[in-house]
């Protein structure tokens, strides 16, 4: 979709929604929050919103529209919102009245204490057809507390979440969502935490994804390297495209991955490399070798980048290939990271002994159990405990295993996990283990209970 | 070096730099740490043959920055993640969570031995790769957590140990050369 298609969204939300606002007053009774106001106040305010809306940019600048910030979901930035909160009264409301009114404020009370807010959302949804389009409009104006703000942005994520949708909830929902990523690209406030919802709903996909390129294509230079609003729109591309493998990879996408792998222009190497995992991860046995060669034709630091990338997207149903495929590479690398860590997680219903030994017990697949262990550090659930198959291989490691070095890990493991068992036993099992003094006061220094 | 050189590493998914950005953990927070990763002791002696009082052995120092890896599970931070289920129409929306993640590990910065033409050994020390359990703290609650806190849960402990090795150019190779290729 161009940049001119967007437009058109746009200026058929704005010529319809004020049409049907006037349709919806006269069959809805509106609850004023403050005393009332006359219709002219209404068209006054609207008329704020209409007129800056030929040119986005003109959208940006003017001083009632959400402030642009330069990095999202800084400390600072999270810092200044709540001291905003403390300095403004939330309870002083400039947002535009509407029969949307009543069912915000009783959002936002229950919402101060309470997460369960469904009935809430539920009465907002409900209370004028098209209400998606009118909760993007209303956050775009900028009015209204803090408070009221956030409100408006979690009732719009939630809409565009929402799948099923109702059936009356939008009169251009791909329109909304083109724009709200828009605002949200280029760093408006109000928009910053937009991401929460939005690579989960609909509509983000590789059509989307590339009106994106497009609009990159068309003037780069909006798109400082390096800068916020760069990375932002990678990720918006990025995840449009990853949209498009969530069943099976089309082909189309297997082809545009490999031959980015190879472009000249880094921003579409950056593409492939955000894209491959997912790619990898849900192709079959000969297009993951063609991607693997590609990958491995590259530099060695894009190489790495590039195994994370199939480490975080890995399923655990291709676990373990990814494994055969990758751990030589990850072990000349001396990688061990938090990627593979994840990795690891999400393959906790996968037997750990058969990986652990996958390439026998002997010295020379040494490194290779050490980086398994290492691997199975990510295995503990919240309460800090592994699978039961994998601490019973944890144990049996520790108790068996030709090398100390491989022991020793295995044992500290074990104590990561120990939680409540008895000292007795882990006494025992220390023992097995055949250590050093050294090493055996460190493991008893890694039980919770120490 | 610099806790800024260190984050420029970067890198890692959710480097420390990143949490640090996006308030996971503060900057402050951190020094106490890094007092425990600038703990080092002495690592025992140079192998025969390495040092420099032998003749010049031709191994140098290659610098391994500050790395960070993260638990995948996340901190049981209040109210995150948001799960809604708005029955009229079956739908339900989830809100991911900024993460807090259950700990961190702490490898500190320390030089590996690498060949390195007139240089030689001078001393190897023992540095402390630490784990550090995190705890979430919610900030500001509306509806979920929009920021907060991620702090350190009680104090590091020991997982393992580096050497971090100090090399020298070898007597009569000059002043000039680079032997540690940026070590501190």
């Amino acid at each position: 979709m161009s940049r001119l298609q967007s437009s058109k969204s746009r200026l058929v939300i704005l010529i319809s929604l004020p049409i049907f606002l006037m349709l919806v007053s006269l069959v809805v009774p509106i609850n004023w929050q403050r005393g009332n106001a006359d219709t002219s106040d209404l068209d006054r305010q609207y008329e704020k919103v209409v007129a800056p809306l030929d040119g986005q940019k003109e959208v940006k600048t003017g001083s009632e529209f959400p402030q642009k910030v330069d990095a999202v979901g800084t400390e600072s930035e999270a810092a200044r919102l709540d001291q905003s909160v403390e300095a403004g009264d939330p309870t002083i409301s400039s947002l535009r009245i509407g029969p949307w009114t009543e069912p915000l404020r009783r959002l936002i009370e229950k919402g101060k204490y309470s997460s369960e807010v469904a009935a809430e959302l539920t009465a907002i949804f409900e209370c004028q057809p098209g209400i998606g389009d009118q909760l993007m409009q209303l956050l775009v104006e900028g009015q209204g507390s803090l408070l009221e703000r956030r409100a408006l942005l979690v009732a719009l994520g939630t809409a565009l979440s929402m799948d099923p949708a109702p059936p009356e909830l939008w009169l251009d929902r791909r329109g909304v969502l083109e724009w709200a990523i828009e605002l949200w690209i280029e760093g408006f406030e109000d928009f910053k935490q937009l991401d929460r919802w939005l690579w989960k709903s609909r509509g983000v996909d590789g059509l989307l994804a590339f009106a994106f390129v497009d609009e990159f294509l068309s003037d780069p230079d909006q798109y400082p390297p390096d800068s916020g609003k760069r990375s932002r729109w990678r990720k918006a591309v990025i995840e449009g495209l990853k949209a498009e493998a969530e069943d099976e990879v089309p082909s189309w996408l297997k082809q545009w991955t490999l031959e980015w792998t190879e472009s000249e222009d880094p921003e579409f190497r950056r593409i492939a490399l955000g894209v491959m995992g997912k790619v990898y991860s849900k192709s079959a046995a000969d297009d993951r070798r063609h991607l693997r060669e590609r990958i491995l034709r590259q530099d060695l630091q894009w190489q790495l980048e590039a195994g994370k990338e199939l480490l975080i997207h890995t399923e655990k149903d291709h676990f373990v290939t990814v494994i055969d495929d990758w751990a030589d590479f990850f072990i000349r690398q001396e990688y061990r990271g938090s990627e593979m860590l994840s990795a690891f997680h999400r393959a906790r219903d996968i037997p750990l002994g058969p990986i652990l030994n996958r390439r026998g017990g002997g010295p020379e697949s040494q490194a290779y159990r050490m980086w398994v262990l290492f691997g199975a550090l990510g295995g503990r659930d919240e309460a800090g405990l592994y699978p039961t198959e994998w601490m019973t291989t944890l144990e049996e490691t520790v108790r068996s295993d030709q090398a100390r070095a491989v022991r020793f890990l295995a044992l500290r493991l074990c104590a990561m996990g120990w939680k409540d068992r008895s000292n007795a036993d882990f006494q025992e099992l220390v023992r097995r283990a055949e250590l050093d003094p050294v090493q055996e006061n460190h493991v008893w220094s890694l039980l919770p209970t120490s | 070096m610099s806790f800024d050189q260190q984050c420029r590493h970067g890198g890692v998914v959710l480097s420390l730099c990143s949490m640090i950005l996006l308030g996971v953990v503060s900057t402050c927070d951190l020094q106490a740490a890094h007092g425990v990763i600038r703990n080092q002791s002495p690592g025992g002696d140079i192998p025969p043959g390495m040092s420099c009082q032998d003749e010049c052995p031709g191994l140098g120092t290659r610098n391994n920055d500050l790395k960070q890896v993260v638990s995948p599970v996340s901190n049981p931070c209040s109210d995150m993640p948001l799960k809604l289920l708005l029955e009229r129409w079956g739908a339900t929306v989830n809100f991911p969570e900024r993460q807090c993640p259950l700990w961190v590990m702490l490898t500190p910065t320390h030089s590996v031995v690498v060949p390195r033409q007139d240089c030689c050994l001078l001393e190897r020390q023992s540095r402390d790769v630490i784990q550090q359990k995190l705890r979430c703290e919610c900030t500001s609650f509306f509806i979920f957590c929009w920021s907060r806190s991620c702090l350190p849960a009680g104090e590091p402990i020991k997982w393992e140990s580096v050497d971090h090795w100090v090399s020298l150019p070898c007597l009569g190779s000059g002043a000039a050369v680079d032997c540690g290729g940026g070590t501190p």
